[in-house]
């Protein structure tokens, strides 16, 4: 299963408020969408039959033109973000061809790495965001340091997190963290976004 | 903060890391006598001095060695797995 039927954030997200100034910071919550990974040898080879482009080295990712995030963390270790407003299921679609592909045996192809029940997705957005995380993370996230296209493995608010800064959307980052730890991040991302009077999308807006 | 350079992923707090011991050469339990495979198991160098270690960027479960002097506390030097050959362990 490449996606979740409930995000962790869903019974918070009814009650909250509209952020005072969304131009600062905006948290969308993209849990529900699908995402996959795949690690091990040979998956580099496999991942490339499958899709147009992927990342030249670790902790950088590609945006495809349906919107895909691909993301890669190692030498042989790839996440897959489905489109946030695409309709396509490129994650769903690659791990029924992993399925269907590896039990006929053959080539060395990895193996499937589930996200979605594993990590929530949130997307930051704005123009205060780098400040923001400044408090919560030790990796320089401004715009010099960690330009489109980067990902940062790190800690976010002492929980591990894979931080992207997506190709082409330079003002936000997606951020992927422990979904058990979801109620706990609410907390720490509502207090740290107050500052700057952003806060997260309430269910039902764009 | 201290901070240790990750071959993978670069600089940052050393909070991100754990260090999981002294660098062993492996042995073949087929052949090792029982001291030998007990010292194996069970006994460490705790040299004073430059040591060799492994270590683990725990967001991205990265494994790694690091030379470490374990007087001063100083990291030397931090570096990938070889893809083959030795370990290089100091003794």
């Amino acid at each position: 299963m490449a996606a979740i039927a409930r995000s962790p954030f869903a019974d918070r997200l009814e009650q909250s408020r509209v952020p005072r100034q969304p131009g600062n910071v905006l948290i969308h919550d993209y849990t529900p969408v699908g995402r996959t990974g795949f690690k091990g040898a040979g998956t580099t080879d496999w991942l490339a039959s499958k899709v147009s482009t992927l990342p030249e080295r670790p902790n950088r990712a590609v945006t495809l033109s349906d919107g895909t995030v691909i993301g890669r963390l190692g030498k042989e270790e790839y996440l897959v973000l489905n489109g946030r407003n695409s309709m396509s299921d490129i994650c769903g679609e690659l791990d029924a061809s992993w399925a269907s592909e590896s039990a006929g045996g053959g080539a060395r192809m990895g193996y499937p790495l589930p996200r979605a029940d594993s990590h929530s997705w949130l997307f930051i957005k704005g123009a205060r965001v780098s400040e923001m995380m400044s408090k919560i993370c030790g990796v320089d996230l401004r715009d010099k340091s960690f330009p489109p296209g980067e990902i940062a493995q790190t800690i976010v608010a002492r929980i591990g997190a894979v931080l992207i800064r997506e190709t082409g959307a330079s003002e936000g980052l997606h951020l992927l963290t422990d979904f058990a730890s979801a109620d706990y991040l609410w907390e720490v991302l509502d207090d740290a976004s107050a500052e700057y009077g952003g806060g997260f999308v309430p269910a039902g807006r764009k | 903060m201290k901070i240790m350079t990750c071959p993978l992923n670069g600089p940052r707090n050393i909070t991100e890391f754990q260090c999981h011991g002294e660098v062993h050469q492996h042995i073949d339990p087929t052949s090792a006598s029982d001291k030998e495979w007990s010292d194996y198991l069970w006994m460490s160098n705790n040299t004073a001095g430059v040591v060799r270690e492994w270590w683990c960027h725990t967001p991205s479960n990265f494994w790694f060695l690091a030379e470490r002097n374990t007087v001063t506390d100083e990291i030397l030097a931090t570096f990938a797995v070889p893809a083959d050959g030795p370990l290089g362990e100091v003794r």
